[in-house]
């Protein structure tokens, strides 16, 4: 292990790039050991890591880069699919590529699946299973439609949702379909009559190897200082239904914060108290919990700033290792040092066992006295292709991003945009609201589909997603 | 002997520093009558920045830079007006200006914002790069600032 870390780092060194990020750490919580070195070169992002992880050496490759506007990774990626509530991660070794236009996102990936280590200094995928599937989002009229295929291994997830956001004031959703193996519907509503209200419901159904079902309705109330919020839960599995309510109050003044909740659930009753104070760099916080005539304490602190964080938390909980009731300290720091990140945090489990985390990130410029590449534009191409991007009443954009054949130009002050040409020949025009340097979000209303130079352009956007 | 390979590791790690910044160069050029010129932007970050280059004329007395739009005597053709750099990329736009009347100044702002922000303000940096053109090169920037009693 500790030659394999060695050696990476030897053999990174005079590699002739731009950026290499090192991640390396151990840790008793993930039960994983190892490094990773991450090259970013103007066109592709690279990654090699080894690790040593529950009795086994466990290794990362991947190449990421951009082909005709996807992004495609070969070698290790894991993905999170989630709508409605409705969750898959994967960790996939093989192809995988996202296609994202203004209104469909398309990814999709194929290879082998199987377990994924994810810590803060190596990810890696231990393949046991061939797979492959695609997550499609499309957008329109305020709705998102999502469709999820997916075969990993003999488990088969085939699930669709649709959410619909009218204003700010209503909003729909509602999932069915097969994930990993288990049927399931979900449904959900929420209401807002007033910026400081909030209603909602949702209802779930798992249904196979054995039904469960969940219904949930909630409320909260937050004007300027103050905060309300009641819920109330039901959950029916194999026969056997639960309620449980829960009702909280809370209040803001200056740098004080704090926060009352009333947990039931058949015979048992939870309260909790917090209190957190935040004075510049520091925070403060005191918590009591209260349940069957008897109280729980916990302390915490902490500094952050921007060359260092540090977190101490005190508090008293109940071992499930036949200790009864123990204190137990957790401590969390962080350091910045130049590029070098230092990360170092401990936590105690029920059981009694205090586990720790320590790794450390750098970003370390490599190659030659110049530290990226260089790219060099000349006053060549007769030809002026410009225009002008507006909103829907007429207002000059600035920040914009168009794409015209291979250069992406930005709108200045007035809206303008100008990119030169060698030839007289229509290139192929494209809005790029995800890379407006202009803050928020953006949706292209009216583009033309190629652009010729001499021709005057005019680009209509709006905000909105 | 874990120590030393984590001592080892940090000293490798803590001496690779980079440079925190937006850079440009030349940050000012002087020129003769006929002005060919370059100027380099370095983006220092990890992150893709939008850049556009705005041309302003502009004048000086006691009272400091005072900017205006482009004169129309100042024919200036940009290589780009706008344009994406990479991490760490180092982009050297070219320019060629004929000014109907010298000395002529004027400056090429540059606007630069780093990466899209769904939610907030995005902060945008801007370097100027400051072009004199004057009859002859040599001390065309110190005569334009005495005879503007400066």
């Amino acid at each position: 292990m500790k030659s394999c870390l060695l050696l990476l780092l030897l053999a990174a060194a005079p590699a002739s790039a731009q950026v290499l990020q090192l991640d390396a750490g151990a840790s008793t919580l993930y039960n994983a050991s190892g490094a990773t070195a991450t090259l970013y070169t103007p066109n592709s992002t690279i990654t090699a890591g080894v690790g040593y992880s529950n009795g086994h050496v466990i290794l990362n490759a991947s190449d990421t880069w951009l082909f005709r506007g996807a992004t495609v990774t070969v070698g290790d990626k894991q993905f999170g699919f989630s709508f409605d509530g409705v969750g898959l991660g994967l960790a996939v070794k093989g192809l995988s590529f996202t296609k994202q236009t203004d209104s469909t996102t398309v990814t999709a990936f194929a290879g082998l699946t199987g377990a994924g280590i994810a810590t803060p200094y190596i990810t890696a995928v231990r393949a046991q299973n061939a797979g492959a599937g695609f997550f499609i989002v499309h957008k329109f009229h305020g709705a998102k439609l999502y469709s999820l295929e997916a075969l990993d291994g003999g488990k088969y997830t085939a699930a669709q949702g649709i959410t619909y956001q009218y204003g700010r004031t209503l909003g729909l959703a509602a999932s069915g379909g097969v994930l990993n193996g288990t049927g399931f519907f979900n449904g959900a509503v929420s209401y807002k009559p007033a910026p400081a209200w909030n209603f909602s419901a949702a209802h779930e159904s798992y249904l196979f190897p054995d039904r469960a079902t969940g219904n949930n309705a909630g409320f909260s109330f937050t004007p300027a200082h103050f905060s309300l919020q009641g819920s109330w839960n039901e959950s029916t599995y194999r026969g056997l239904t639960v309620v449980g309510e829960t009702i909280g109050a809370g209040v803001r003044v200056g740098p004080v914060i704090a926060q009352s909740n009333v947990y039931h659930s058949g015979n048992k009753t939870f309260l909790t108290n917090n209190v957190t104070e935040k004075i510049q760099h520091l925070t403060f916080t005191q918590t009591e919990t209260y349940s069957a005539q008897q109280s729980a304490w916990a302390f915490g602190g902490g500094y952050t700033s921007n060359r260092m964080s540090v977190s101490l938390n005190h508090s008293i909980i109940f071992l499930l290792n036949g200790e009864g009731f123990q204190q137990v300290t957790g401590i969390s720091v962080s350091l910045r040092l130049h590029d070098t990140t230092l990360n170092a945090s401990t936590v105690t489990t029920p059981f009694g066992k205090t586990l720790w985390t320590g790794y450390a990130t750098d970003y370390v410029q490599i190659g030659d006295a110049v530290p990226g590449v260089t790219v060099r534009s000349h006053v060549g191409g007769r030809f002026i292709i410009a225009g002008v991007v507006r909103d829907a009443s007429g207002a000059p954009v600035s920040g914009a991003a168009v794409e015209i054949g291979k250069d992406i130009a930005y709108t200045d002050a007035a809206g303008a945009f100008s990119v030169r040409a060698r030839t007289a020949k229509p290139q192929a025009l494209a809005v790029l609201p995800a890379v407006f340097a202009a803050p928020g979000a953006w949706v292209c209303v009216d583009a033309p589909a190629s652009v010729a130079p001499g021709t005057p352009i005019n680009i209509v956007v709006k905000r909105g997603s | 002997m874990k120590i030393k390979y984590l001592i080892a590791l940090y000293i490798f790690l803590a001496f690779a520093s980079g440079i925190f910044a937006q850079t440009m160069s030349p940050a000012v050029a002087e020129y003769g009558k006929k002005a060919n010129g370059s100027f380099k932007l370095q983006n220092n970050t990890l992150q893709p920045v939008a850049v556009v280059i705005e041309p302003f004329s502009f004048s000086v007395d006691k009272d400091g830079q005072h900017f205006r739009k482009l004169d129309a005597t100042v024919h200036l053709d940009l290589s780009q007006t706008s344009a994406r750099l990479g991490p760490k990329e180092i982009h050297e736009f070219s320019y060629k200006v004929k000014c109907d009347v010298l000395p002529c100044t004027f400056s090429l702002l540059t606007g630069m914002i780093i990466g899209h922000t769904q939610d907030g303000l995005a902060v945008r940096v801007i370097l100027p790069h400051v072009v004199y053109i004057c009859e002859k090169q040599k001390d065309c920037r110190a005569g334009v600032l005495r005879a503007a009693g400066l």
